[in-house]
C-alpha cells in the first residue's frame, strides 16, 4: 500500500490524539501545575475536533485494511471526543475536592479517547480489539483513580476481571471466525458469513462469542451484572465516561460492521441482538425501579437505553443509521449532564453523594444543579422539547417501519416504567428539605464542571427543539459511504 | 531444521541426568543426625520473628512490570536487527518512532520515581 | 556427526565443564591470595591443586538437609535448575570451526532462554526455603537478574545488526575483518556489566551479601544442593566469558600459530580471570545504586548504541543493499 498525504490527512484526528497522549504524558511528568496539564489536554481534545472538518475533505478513504475513515467515523469520533472533553471538565471539578493529582487522569482520558477514535474508524477485527483494549485498560486505572477510596478499588477490580474475561471471549470468537473464513476484515466477513453460515458451527459460535464480548462492554442483559456495582463504586466523572464513551465506541463498531455490508442478511445475528435488546430494555427498567441510589438508577437506565439504541439499529433500512446516530447523540448528552450533576455534588464528599435521600430538596439548596438534573432526567425519560423525545420518536418510527412489533411493545412498556423512576428522582429534588444537610450541599464549586453542564443543557434543549440541525449533519456524513 | 535440535535434546537429557546424579550422590552420602534445633528455620540463632509467607515491597512488582515492557520491546528489536538490510531506511525510521514512544514512557516513569529505591 | 559421536562429545564437554568449575574454585582462591599478598590453599598436592578435589569430596559428604517447613520438591529442584541451564548454555558455544554441539540459527536467543530460566532457580529456592533471609535474597536476585537481562540482550542488538544473524558461527565469521569489540565497544561494556550482575558475582553479589542477608537465597541449603548453586555460579561465569569472547573477541579467531580451540580457551580464561580480579578489586555497591545504575544509565546507553549502530550500518552500506 502506498501511503499518500491524503491518508495522513484522513488520519489526522487519530494522529493528533496520539500525539496529545505523548505531550500530556510529558507534561504530567514535568509540570507540577494542574492548570497547565488540564489546559493542554483540553486544547488537544479541542484540536482533535478541529481536525475533523479537514479530514472530511478526503473521505471516504481506506487507510490500510485496519482503518476506514468515512463520514460516520468522523461523526462518531467527534461525538466521543466531545464527551471526553466533557468528562475532563467534570473530572477537574471533581478532583479539586479530592486533592489527587490530575496528570494521570488526563493521560488516561486521552488514551481512552484514542481508543474510541480507533474504534469509530475500525474496519477490521484487529483494530477493533486494539481499540477496545485501549479504552478498557485506560479505564482500569481511571476507575481506581482515587486510590484511597475502597469503593473505587473494588469497582476497578471488578471491571478488570470481568473485562478480561470478556476480552478473552471476544478474542476466542475472532479466532473461531478466522478459522472458518481466513480474514479479519469486516467487509469480507459480512459478505462471507451468510453464504457459509448454514454449514458452519465455527461462525455461529465465533460470532456468538464476539457478540457476548461486545455485549459485555455495552452492558447488555445478561452481560450487565458488573454495571451497577462498577458505576456505583467508580468516581462519578469516570462513571460518566464509562456510560458514554466506553459504551458508545463499542456500539459504533457494531454499527459499522452492519454498514460495511448487508450483515442483516444473517438472521441468527439479528435474532441474538433482538433478544439482548429486549432483555436489556425490560430488565434494565424493572431493576432501576428497585434502587435507592442515584448512580445505580442511572446505571440501570443506561442498560435500558442501550437496549433502545439497539432497536433503532436492528430495524435496519435507510432510517436505521440516522435514528441510531441521533439516539446515541441524545443519550451521550443527557448522560454526561446527569452524571455531571452527580459528579459536582460528590466532589470532595466522603463516599460521594449517591443516595436518593441526599438529593431530597436539592432545588432549595442548589437550584441550578437541580434544574440541570431535571432537564437531563426528562430527556432520558423522553419528554418533548428535549433531545430524548426526538430520539425515542425516531426509535418508535424505525421499529414501526420495520414491523418489529414485539420490540416496539417493549420500548413502550420500558419507557412507561422509565417515566416512573425518573419522575421519582425528579420529585425528590423538589421536596421540602429535611433537617439533615447532606454533604453534597457543601461540595466545592468548580467552574469547569458547570460549563460542561451548561453546554450539555443547551445541546439537549436546542437540538430537542430543532433536531433537523443535527439530523442534517448525520445525513450528510453517515451516508458518504458510497 | 528440526534435526538441529536433536543435539540439544540429547544435551538436555544428559545434563538433567547429571543434575539428578549429583543430587542423588549428595543425598546418599550426606547422612546426618537431625535434632529440633537443627530443624528450625535459620534466623541468626533467634526464634523466627515472623512468618515468611508475608507481604513484600511492591517495588519488586514494579520491576517485574518494567521487565515485561522492555522484554516485549526487545521482541520487536531482535527481528528488526537481523533484517535491517532488508528494511533499510524505512526500518530505521519506523524503529525510530517506536523507540521515541518508548523513551517518552521511560522518561515519564523516571520522573515519577518508578526507578527509585528509597 | 553421528549420534554416538555427538553423545561422546556431549559427555566429554560436560565433564570438562564440571572439572573446570571445580578447578576454578582453586584458581580463584590462589589468584585472590596472590593479589592480596597471601598464600591461599597450598597444602594439598602441587600448588594446592588437589584442594579443589578435596572440596568436592567434602561437599558430597556434608549432611543433605531439607528444612521441615520447606516446600520440598521445589526446594530440591531449585539448585538443579541453575546448574542444568548453565550447562545447557554451552550447547551453542562454538569452541572451534565445526566444534559446536548445536549450531542453531537462533543460538543467541537460546542463550537468553537459558539465562532467563536460571532466574527460576533463585526464585524457587528463596520461596521454597521458607526463611526470611532466603525470601529477601531471592527477591533481590530475581529483580536484579531480570533488570540486567534486558540490557544484556539490548547490548547485543548491535552485534546482531553487524553480523546479520543470530547464529554464533556466523557472528564469529563476521569478525574476520575486525573483532566486534572495536565497533561495539559500548555494547561490550554493557554486556560485561550485565553478565556480572546476571551471574551475581562480585561486585554485584548483593543477593548473597553476607553482612545483611546471611547468604541470600541459599541460606538454608547445604551439601550437594548448595554445591549445585555454587557450580551454577562458576559455570555462569565461564559461560558469559565464553559468550563475550564469541560475540566481541572473534571466538576461535587468532594468529594461526596456535589451533583455533586454544585461542578460544585462552581468551575465555582471560575473561574468567578478569571476573576474579574484579572480585579482588572492587567494593560492593548498595542495592538501590545497583538498580538505579541499571535502569538509569545502562538502559539509555544500550538504546543509544542500537540507534547509532543501526544508523551507521544503513548509511554506510551501499544504496543497492539498502531499502530494496
Amino acid at each position: 500500500m502506498t501511503f499518500t498525504s491524503a491518508h495522513l490527512v484522513a488520519l489526522l484526528p487519530i494522529v493528533v490524539l496520539g500525539g496529545a497522549a505523548i505531550v500530556v504524558l510529558l507534561l504530567a511528568a514535568f509540570s507540577p501545575s494542574r492548570r497547565v496539564t488540564t489546559g493542554a489536554t483540553a486544547i488537544a481534545l479541542a484540536a482533535t475536533l478541529a481536525t475533523l472538518p479537514i479530514a472530511a475533505r478526503v473521505i471516504p478513504l481506506d487507510v490500510s485494511p485496519l482503518i476506514r475513515i468515512d463520514g460516520a467515523a468522523l461523526l462518531y469520533t467527534g461525538l466521543l471526543v466531545a464527551c471526553t472533553l466533557g468528562v475532563l471538565g467534570l473530572s477537574t471539578a471533581y478532583l479539586k475536592g479530592l486533592g489527587e493529582s490530575v496528570g494521570e487522569l488526563c493521560i488516561l482520558l486521552v488514551t481512552a479517547a484514542l481508543g474510541a477514535a480507533v474504534l469509530s474508524a475500525s474496519s477490521h477485527f484487529a483494530s477493533l480489539f486494539l481499540g477496545i483494549e485501549l479504552v478498557s485498560v485506560s479505564l482500569f486505572a481511571l476507575l481506581a483513580y482515587a486510590r484511597d477510596e475502597k469503593p473505587n478499588l473494588e469497582a476497578s477490580l471488578k471491571y478488570v476481571i470481568l473485562s478480561g474475561v470478556s476480552s478473552a471471549f471476544l478474542l476466542f470468537g475472532i479466532a473461531l471466525v478466522y478459522t472458518e473464513l481466513g480474514t479479519l476484515e469486516f467487509a469480507r466477513i459480512a459478505e462471507l458469513v451468510p453464504l457459509e453460515s448454514a454449514s458452519s458451527v465455527y461462525i455461529a459460535g465465533g460470532l456468538g462469542f464476539v457478540i457476548a464480548g461486545i455485549a459485555f462492554k455495552m452492558s447488555l442483559v445478561p452481560f450487565h451484572l458488573w454495571t451497577p456495582d462498577v458505576y456505583q463504586g467508580a468516581p462519578a466523572p469516570i462513571t460518566a465516561f464509562l456510560a458514554t464513551v466506553s459504551k458508545g465506541a463499542v456500539f459504533v463498531v457494531l454499527l459499522r460492521y452492519f454498514m460495511l455490508a448487508d450483515a442483516y442478511a444473517y438472521r441468527p445475528l439479528i435474532v441474538a441482538l433482538s433478544l439482548l435488546a429486549g432483555a436489556s430494555m425490560l430488565l434494565g427498567n424493572v431493576l432501576a425501579l428497585l434502587q435507592n441510589n442515584v448512580k445505580r438508577i442511572l446505571a440501570y437506565s443506561s442498560i435500558a437505553h442501550i437496549g433502545y439504541l439497539l432497536v433503532a439499529f436492528i430495524a435496519g433500512g435507510a432510517v436505521a443509521i440516522e435514528s441510531a446516530s441521533y439516539y446515541l447523540a441524545a443519550y451521550l448528552a443527557s448522560s454526561i449532564g446527569a452524571f455531571g450533576v452527580v459528579a459536582i455534588l460528590s466532589s470532595g464528599v466522603e463516599g460521594e453523594t449517591q443516595t436518593l435521600r441526599e438529593y431530597r430538596g436539592l432545588y432549595w439548596r442548589r437550584p441550578w444543579l437541580a434544574a440541570v438534573f431535571s432537564l437531563m432526567l426528562l430527556s432520558l425519560a423522553g419528554i418533548p422539547l428535549t433531545m430524548g423525545f426526538v430520539a425515542k420518536f425516531y426509535v418508535v418510527a424505525a421499529s414501526i417501519d420495520a414491523s418489529l412489533w414485539v420490540l416496539l411493545a417493549l420500548v413502550i412498556v420500558g419507557s412507561g416504567i422509565g417515566l416512573f423512576y425518573y419522575l421519582r428522582v425528579l420529585v425528590t429534588l423538589y421536596l421540602e428539605p429535611d433537617d439533615v444537610t447532606p454533604d453534597g450541599a457543601r461540595a466545592a464549586a468548580a467552574p469547569s464542571g458547570h460549563v460542561v453542564l451548561a453546554v450539555a443543557s443547551v445541546a439537549v434543549i436546542w437540538l430537542g427543539i430543532f433536531p433537523a440541525q443535527l439530523i442534517d449533519v448525520v445525513r450528510a456524513l453517515a451516508f458518504t459511504n458510497g | 531444521m528440526l534435526a538441529n535440535y536433536l543435539p540439544i535434546l540429547i544435551f538436555v537429557i544428559v545434563a538433567a541426568g547429571l543434575g539428578v546424579v549429583l543430587l542423588g550422590i549428595g543425598f546418599v552420602l550426606g547422612r546426618g543426625q537431625k535434632d529440633q534445633e537443627k530443624l528450625s528455620a535459620y534466623e541468626c540463632g533467634f526464634e523466627a520473628f515472623e512468618d515468611t509467607r508475608n507481604r513484600f515491597d511492591v517495588r519488586y512488582y514494579l520491576v517485574a512490570i518494567l521487565f515485561i515492557l522492555f522484554d516485549l520491546e526487545l521482541a520487536f528489536f531482535v527481528p528488526w536487527a537481523v533484517s535491517l538490510d532488508a528494511v533499510g531506511l524505512f526500518g530505521i525510521g519506523a524503529m525510530g518512532v517506536f523507540l521515541a514512544l518508548l523513551v517518552v514512557g521511560f522518561i515519564y516513569e523516571w520522573k515519577k520515581g518508578a526507578l527509585e529505591w528509597d | 556427526m553421528s549420534v554416538v559421536a555427538m553423545l561422546f562429545f556431549i559427555v566429554v564437554l560436560l565433564f570438562a565443564l564440571l572439572a573446570a568449575a571445580a578447578l576454578l574454585t582453586w584458581v580463584e582462591r590462589r589468584l585472590l591470595a596472590w593479589w592480596q599478598d597471601r598464600y591461599g590453599p597450598n597444602r594439598a598436592g602441587p600448588f594446592g591443586i588437589l584442594q579443589a578435589f578435596a572440596d568436592v569430596i567434602k561437599i558430597l559428604l556434608k549432611e543433605d538437609w531439607i528444612p521441615p517447613l520447606a516446600d520440598k520438591p521445589v526446594f530440591v529442584i531449585a539448585p538443579a535448575i541453575v546448574a542444568v541451564t548453565m550447562l545447557l548454555g554451552f550447547a551453542i558455544v562454538p569452541l572451534a570451526p565445526g566444534l559446536v554441539i548445536a549450531d542453531l540459527n537462533v543460538a543467541l536467543l537460546f542463550f537468553f532462554a537459558m539465562t532467563g530460566l536460571s532466574v527460576y532457580s533463585v526464585t524457587f529456592a528463596g520461596w521454597a526455603s521458607n526463611n526470611n533471609y532466603s525470601l529477601l535474597g531471592s527477591l533481590r536476585t530475581a529483580a536484579q537478574m531480570i533488570s540486567y537481562e534486558v540490557f544484556m540482550l539490548l547490548s547485543l542488538v548491535g552485534v546482531v545488526i553487524l553480523a546479520g544473524s543470530f547464529r554464533l558461527t556466523d557472528i564469529v565469521d563476521a569478525q574476520r575483518g575486525m573483532w566486534f569489540f572495536v565497533p561495539q565497544f559500548v555494547g561490550l561494556v554493557v554486556f560485561f556489566l550485565a553478565a556480572i550482575a546476571e551471574t551475581h558475582r562480585l561486585p554485584f553479589d548483593l543477593p548473597e551479601a553476607e553482612h545483611e542477608l546471611v547468604a541470600g537465597y541459599h541460606t538454608e541449603y547445604s551439601g550437594m544442593k548448595f554445591g549445585l548453586f555454587f557450580l551454577g555460579e562458576y559455570l555462569g561465569m565461564m559461560l558469559s566469558s565464553a559468550m563475550i569472547v564469541t560475540l566481541f573477541f572473534g571466538g576461535w579467531l587468532g594468529p594461526p600459530f596456535l589451533p583455533p580451540i586454544v585461542w578460544f580457551l585462552l581468551k575465555t580464561a582471560f575473561f574468567v580471570c578478569l571476573y576474579l580480579l574484579l572480585r579482588a578489586a572492587l567494593p560492593r555497591p548498595r542495592y538501590d545504586q545497583l538498580m538505579g545504575y541499571a535502569w538509569k544509565f545502562l538502559l539509555p546507553v544500550a538504546l543509544l548504541n542500537i540507534v547509532v549502530t543501526g544508523a551507521i550500518v544503513v548509511a554506510t552500506r551501499s544504496p543497492a543493499e539498502v531499502g530494496s
